[in-house]
């Protein structure tokens, strides 16, 4: 019998029966669709930009993110003609997922950041709904609302402003700042397969990365200047800011340093039972609390993850778990760089939105409508 | 300085070449991660299908190995990655029995392993079935090596309470710099 773990998965590999005849064929056909898809998320920029200068009520749609053929393809799985996939050349440039050109200046500061004593006029909600592959984000005004976008995979700055629309080697970001510029959205041929984008509390700067043979090579595009600053790889996918924008922290919520590696700061994390899968959502401006999401089960372990669910708020020195001002559980938990929070919550009532200063004393609070949406997200919110 | 790419002809012919040689490998590894035949050889073209679109900047077989085994493990665990993977719960694993008690354990175990989050499976499978250092480990998954450490231990950790008669001892991997080449792999194919 065999008792070594090793001896025990190189038999139970034995009995996957090896790959089919068809996997070169496949895989041609794949790299096809892959190509077209990027071809589509191009074009599918610009029309965004088209659509958030008028403020358009209707939504845009994105390319998929490859689960779906695209309209001219076949609907088959039939592998392609391995003659005519000779000619399909692999695209040394689609396949050079990089960054912006360094000759790009980017869009100037967003000047959205300040302290808040009460919830902004604008807010802006993200949502999801049951069956509906595509998020869409509302802005909430003087008592209306009106859709400004939607998109699969869409990352939208806390200004309420800047957007990443992400896609396979083919992201697009874009202010609405710059509606009359078809080009608004820009080309970041940045591949953010694996890790989403981060955007700082001020939405001057995101983190992107672009992978490659050798490491992912992870930086902070300065959408303000156009700059690039390569981060350390201790601070992993998809990590979260500081409230104020000061440092990143790691996603096990164990590590935090500026974007320039300075200021390293081990953190306590959380403490979970057997089966639970912790991720850090978000972190307040002194580090000292932060909110993590916690998961059981496939969603988690898979790491199909992007948390922002607060069910754990701890100290981050110690690890122990503080209440939320309000009672809230499961709620999403804003920290702001005055040391404030905002909560916002989807109950049936809609979206509750609740502002809370320092010391924890309601400060604002709003109900906006849910729209029906499976999940909200407050996206928005520093939007004056 | 300006070489010359191969022609197209020959291009297609190399990685014809490389799939041959490389996919029983690649296909072994990824039903280890997914627990599913079908799924696994879905990550494995989807691996390769981006292999094929950098086909012409990797140059080297060696190269093109490591890039797909990278990409393979970074679409596994991607939250990107919508299909789900065929995870078994260790509760509804299989317990040794009487029958064929050799199988059953290696059923019971590859559940046990399914049901571990997504980068400490990975790395057990790196480190415990594909045989890589540390350091190659981690250079496939794009994390720093302690936290490779970190997934492999915990991983253990929960293999091992599942299955204290498990021997992992005598079975640990080589060193961070015992190893020359960072992949192996061919005794798997």
């Amino acid at each position: 019998m065999p008792d070594s773990l090793r001896d025990l998965l190189r038999q139970r590999a034995a009995e996957s029966g090896g790959p089919s005849a068809g996997l070169t064929e496949g895989s041609l056909h794949k790299a096809r669709g892959i190509a077209r898809r990027r071809f589509a998320a191009v074009a599918a920029g610009a029309a965004a930009g088209l659509a958030i200068a008028g403020m358009a009520a209707g939504a845009i749609i994105l390319p998929d993110d490859g689960t779906a053929p695209p309209a001219e393809e076949p609907t088959t799985d039939e592998p392609a003609d391995p003659t005519t996939a000779a000619t399909d050349e692999p695209d040394e440039e689609a396949a050079d997922c990089g960054r912006p050109s360094e000759d790009w200046s980017g869009w100037g500061d967003s000047d959205s950041i300040g302290p808040m004593t009460e919830l902004p006029q604008a807010l802006f909600v993200e949502f999801e709904w049951t069956g509906e592959r595509m998020s869409e984000v509302w802005r909430y005004e003087d008592g209306g609302s009106d859709s400004v976008i939607a998109a699969q995979s869409l990352f939208p700055a806390p200004d309420g402003d800047r957007y990443v629309i992400a896609a396979e080697c083919a992201s697009t970001i874009g202010p609405i700042d710059a509606i009359d510029d078809t080009g608004a959205l820009i080309d970041l041929g940045v591949d953010s397969l694996y890790c989403a984008p981060v955007w700082s509390p001020d939405s001057n700067s995101v983190v992107l990365t672009v992978p490659s043979p050798e490491y992912d090579e992870r930086y902070v595009l300065d959408v303000a200047t156009g700059g690039q600053t390569e981060l350390p790889e201790e601070v992993s996918c998809q990590p979260r800011w500081s409230g104020d924008g000061e440092y990143l922290v790691s996603t096990d919520g164990a590590v935090a340093m500026r974007p320039d590696g300075t200021g390293r700061t081990d953190l306590a994390g959380v403490e979970t039972e057997e089966g639970e899968f912790a991720s850090l959502s978000s972190v307040s401006a002194d580090l000292d609390r932060a909110c993590f999401q916690i998961d059981t089960g496939e969603s988690a372990s898979s790491g199909h993850v992007d948390p922002v669910r607060c069910d754990r708020y701890v100290d981050t020195a110690t690890g122990a778990e503080l209440d939320l001002p309000g009672g809230a559980d499961g709620a999403q938990v804003v920290f702001l760089a005055d040391g404030g929070m905002i909560i916002g919550e989807l109950t049936d009532e809609g979206v509750e939105v609740s502002l809370f200063d320092d010391e924890g004393q309601l400060l604002d609070d709003r109900v906006l409508d849910h729209r029906g949406a499976r999940s909200a997200l407050l996206t928005g919110y520093y939007t004056e | 300085m300006n070489r010359q790419p191969a022609p197209p002809s020959t291009r297609l012919s190399e990685f014809e070449e490389f799939v041959r040689a490389r996919s029983g490998a690649l296909t072994a590894s990824a039903f280890l991660l997914t627990g599913d035949r079908g799924l696994g050889e879905d990550l494995v073209q989807e691996a390769l299908a981006r292999t094929w679109r950098a086909w012409r900047r990797l140059h080297r077989v060696e190269n093109a190995e490591a890039y797909t085994r990278r990409t393979m493990y970074h679409l596994h665990v991607s939250r990107w990655r919508r299909t789900k993977v065929a995870e078994v719960p260790a509760e509804a694993a299989p317990e040794p029995g009487e029958e064929d008690p050799d199988a059953a354990l290696r059923l019971a175990v590859h559940a046990a392993l399914l049901s571990l989050p997504a980068r400490q499976r990975a790395a057990v499978v790196l480190r415990y079935f594909e045989d890589l250092t540390e350091t190659a480990a981690a250079e496939t998954l794009g994390c720093p090596v302690s936290t490779l450490r970190a997934r492999t231990q915990r991983g253990l950790k929960r293999l091992r309470r599942r299955f204290p008669e498990l021997r992992l001892s005598d079975a640990e991997p080589s060193g961070p710099d015992s190893r020359v080449h960072p992949l192996r792999g061919e005794s798997h194919a």
